[in-house]
């Protein structure tokens, strides 16, 4: 698969991430107005279920989304590209962290898919989902 | 306490540079509408807001705010990050340009750096809910004129979501208002200040 093909279905699922993370939000706003409705309680224990599913893939496949939920264990790849404000346009995945790390121990760079690390854990605040 | 994602709430992608709009988008990050403002004037006037539904709503609203500063500063990022010299000085960025090069730092369009009096903490429920009535529709407005301003559709689609939550946050700004009523006293609104005077509460209809 080149870098192509992995930002496109990195943005893909980062978008339905952020879709159920919008309802989500938008329905815990709601909440705070409306406590003791029984209909946006149920809507919200159905999307928080679909957030947390959803961000394990995502950090499965892409890296962590939080500093804490970053896996340790094969270095940290909290400081891997892309940060949210950087484009595919801007900030090509298509250099590989070998390469910048030239020179360094690079024993802690198998599984990355350019800069982005594989393999992160979930958040053990969201729940402790580990796969 | 807060935590970071390493997300944005709406995604940006934005591939043209144009200095012209980044000039009139700034304003929502440091001006008088902004979102800095927004989230300042929230997260500051929930400590002595007396009632959880409201203390709730501006906690979240104004995390939401933050967010918010970081979709408008990656708009700006994004269309200022590959200009040359010579669109810097064509388009009149060059006026921003020369102080902070292409670094992103919070000023209204008319380049009056941001201010701690774009917001207010009046310490009263009602006269701190109509401010943030007040402000989400003059932030509305701002974006209603930028997308009046900006062709580029990728930056028109980030705008528009922006501007849809100026009108949710609206309406639940008027739920809290309206929460705020019915634990007053009906007859006199403005007895009391339920924030101050302590006996407030024990005489609200809660």
């Amino acid at each position: 698969m080149n870098a192509v093909n992995i930002s496109m279905s990195r943005e893909k699922l980062l978008k339905k991430l952020q879709s159920h993370a919008l309802a989500l939000h938008e329905t815990a706003l709601f909440l705070d107005t409306h406590p003791h409705s029984k209909s946006a309680l149920r809507y919200f224990a159905k999307m928080k279920e679909a957030v947390i599913l959803l961000t394990a893939e995502y950090e499965e496949k892409y890296g962590p989304l939080e500093a804490f939920s970053a896996n340790a264990e094969n270095g940290w790849g909290w400081i891997d590209a892309p940060w949210p404000w950087q484009n595919e346009d801007s900030f090509p995945v298509k250099l590989p962290a070998s390469n910048i790390n030239a020179g360094c121990d690079t024993s802690t760079d198998t599984g990355n898919i350019g800069s982005v690390r594989r393999g992160a854990p979930l958040h053990a605040m969201r729940g402790g989902r580990r796969k | 306490m807060w935590k970071y994602e390493k997300k944005l709430q709406y995604p940006i992608n934005i591939k043209k540079p144009d200095a012209k709009a980044a000039q009139v988008i700034i304003s929502q990050l440091g001006g008088p509408d902004g979102e800095l403002g927004a989230s300042l004037r929230y997260l500051s006037q929930r400590y002595t807001m007396p009632y959880d539904e409201i203390v709730a709503t501006l906690t979240d609203i104004g995390t939401e705010e933050l967010a918010h500063v970081e979709m408008i500063s990656a708009i700006v990022y994004q269309l200022t990050k590959d200009l040359t010299v010579d669109e810097i000085k064509r388009s009149g960025f060059d006026t921003y340009f020369v102080d902070h090069t292409t670094g992103i730092y919070p000023i209204a369009a008319s380049g009056v750096p941001f201010r701690a009096d774009y917001f207010g903490v009046k310490g009263d429920v009602f006269a701190d809910i109509h401010e943030d009535l007040a402000a989400e529709q003059k932030a509305r407005v701002t974006y209603d004129n930028i997308l009046r301003l900006v062709d580029d559709p990728d930056v028109k689609d980030a705008i528009r979501f922006l501007r849809e939550r100026e009108i949710v946050h609206y309406q639940r700004f008027g739920e809290a208002l309206r929460i705020a009523q019915e634990r007053s006293d009906y007859k006199n609104f403005y007895g009391w200040n339920p924030e101050f005077d302590k006996n407030a509460r024990k005489n609200s209809f809660r």
